[in-house]
């Protein structure tokens, strides 16, 4: 019951966000659902609590198409959302998103349900992204994770440039559950997320392999 | 206490006796204030009856909850992982021609030799259908993952992420001893153009019966292609061996005691597999022997306690 009149309060939402208006919602549950299938399935930091609110953080005077997906560990739940910023958003924000399966959310730990935040010209078509920060609570740490679909056997994140020295950690496997859409995190602990333009992923396979790149909206 | 919570009571109490016409209702009549010693033995008859109850009651919730059971997995799989039960070490694995590749990229030293894990070490063998068998070494807290000693003499240091090639030829075979927290069979991803899974396999419990040094067993579990399966809550760590030869895959056979084990399907719930109270009550004899005992216990109540209503009556 508890459960239940929080589950109510946190996702029920108590305003209306004008600046932040939601275009597109594409929010599907099922036992045979596709997965896209893609290496970087979410950006997200580390959760204070299990209350689900999505925030994104946006650098200073952010506009233009705001694209979310949203992907669970085990692949039963995607969703696309679209938004426009009709006027500049700085720091972390309420986007007002309201889920159509608020019980299966809850059944998720914040890290099983991974954000992919981005801005592109059309959240439509694949157009060329930068990423944002998103968030399932306001209240965070300063911790940055980054799940990852990977077969390779060691990855290892960077980041460049990073306050003139570079910042790195070893992504690590998710060995708890059945992990269709994600399998690795990377977490990067007391970081300035606003500091951050790139992150690499080098990656190890007993081959090279390219690495991946991320790359972050900066501000204007 | 109020007279008709009293009667409540002391109906209750005699239940078990009065629902059988030869123990009258007379027995209801039974109070404080009644000081005959037949009733006095009357009520002692009662009270051993519901200590019984309790004793049996109290059993059966120890027994049908708390104790763990031997799972013993056979399976033809392509992937196996290993992780350490804690204060436990890992066995040696002695390998000969093979190829290590520290430090997970191409650059490689043909070895043979001993190799030498380091507690936090993940394993993860992968033998994807009648292709080389590879065993992966990751430490997840970036130490190293062991080392590997040749037989010349040479220790090779193990960086964090290691890989081990062993060539399986048409005549091959190895047989490595494991130990540790074993999961078999590997998550089916979409996307991906190669997943190692499991064929197939039977998981079957066995378990001791309760009063006698006899093991009882359970009709087999079957485990099916793609299927994911652990033994959860281990009281010791689960211990068998693997077989790698110029078959598909490799085969696998170990033995675990844990609470329950679970079954990890693509994109549906997990099946528990465990020895549950209709399992233990079908299959443990020696659990019939104690209810048997047990309502050998009650007959004796009512028989000392029809005794002394005799007693009454004739005084």
């Amino acid at each position: 019951m508890i459960r239940k009149l929080l589950l109510i309060l946190v996702l029920t939402p108590n305003y209306t966000l004008a600046d932040i208006v939601a275009t597109s919602l594409n929010e599907t549950y099922s036992d045979t659902v596709k997965v896209s299938g893609e290496f970087l399935v979410g950006v997200q930091l580390e959760a204070t609590s299990e209350q689900k609110r999505l925030h994104v953080n946006f650098p200073e005077s952010t506009t233009g198409n705001l694209c979310i997906v949203l992907s669970s560990i085990d692949g039963k739940y995607k969703a696309n959302l679209s938004y426009t910023l009709t006027t500049p958003q700085s720091g972390l924000k309420d986007i007002g998103f309201v889920s159509e399966h608020p019980k299966v959310l809850m059944n998720y730990s914040t890290q099983e349900i991974a954000v992919s935040a981005s801005l592109k010209e059309s959240c439509v078509e694949s157009f060329p992204s930068k990423s944002l920060v998103a968030s399932w609570n306001k209240e965070t740490k300063n911790n940055l994770i980054l799940l990852i679909r990977s077969d390779a056997r060691k990855d290892t994140a960077y980041i460049p440039n990073f306050k003139n020295k570079i910042a790195h950690t070893k992504c690590k496997k998710i060995r708890s559950s059945y992990n269709v859409s994600y399998d690795k995190y990377c977490k990067f602990e007391n970081i300035d997320i606003n500091s951050i333009n790139e992150i690499e992923i080098i990656r190890k396979n007993l081959q090279s392999i390219e690495p991946e790149k991320i790359y972050f909206h900066s501000p204007l | 206490m109020t007279i008709l919570q009293k009667v409540l009571l002391s109906n209750l109490f005699i239940l078990p006796f009065i629902v059988f016409d030869d123990v009258p209702d007379q027995l209801s009549g039974l109070g404080e204030q009644d000081s005959s010693k037949f009733k006095k033995k009357i009520v002692n008859w009662i009270a051993a009856f519901w200590i019984s109850v309790v004793l049996i009651i109290g059993f059966s919730i120890v027994y049908f909850f708390s104790q763990a059971t031997t799972f013993t997995v056979s399976a033809n799989v392509e992937k196996l992982s290993i992780s350490q039960f804690p204060r436990q070490d890992y066995p040696v694995w002695r390998l000969n021609n093979v190829f290590l590749h520290s430090d997970c990229d191409e650059s490689y030293d043909k070895v043979s030799g001993r190799l030498f894990l380091s507690h936090e070490t993940f394993i993860e063998l992968t033998k994807i259908q009648k292709n080389d068998l590879y065993i992966d070494l990751e430490n997840d807290s970036s130490g190293s993952a062991g080392y590997f000693l040749t037989d010349d003499g040479i220790r090779i240091a193990l960086e964090d992420c290691s890989t081990i090639r062993v060539p399986v030829g048409e005549s091959d075979s190895y047989v490595l001893p494991i130990e540790g927290i074993i999961l078999i069979g590997g998550e089916i991803k979409e996307s991906t153009a190669v997943t190692p899974v499991l064929y197939g396999g039977e998981i079957s419990i066995i378990d001791k019966a309760l009063l006698i040094n006899e093991f009882y067993l359970i009709d087999p579990v079957k485990l099916e292609m793609g299927d994911i399966f652990v033994i959860d809550d281990l009281e010791v760590k689960s211990s068998g061996i693997v077989r790698v030869g110029n078959e598909n895959g490799f085969s696998v056979n170990y033995s675990g005691r844990g609470k329950r084990g679970y079954i990890k399907k693509y994109k549906t719930e997990n099946i528990e597999v465990k020895n549950g109270f209709w399992t233990k009550v079908y299959n443990d004899p020696s659990l019939i022997i104690i209810w048997l005992i047990w309502l050998a216990v009650y007959a004796v109540c009512r028989t000392f306690i029809r005794l002394n209503l005799e007693k009454i009556e004739n005084t």
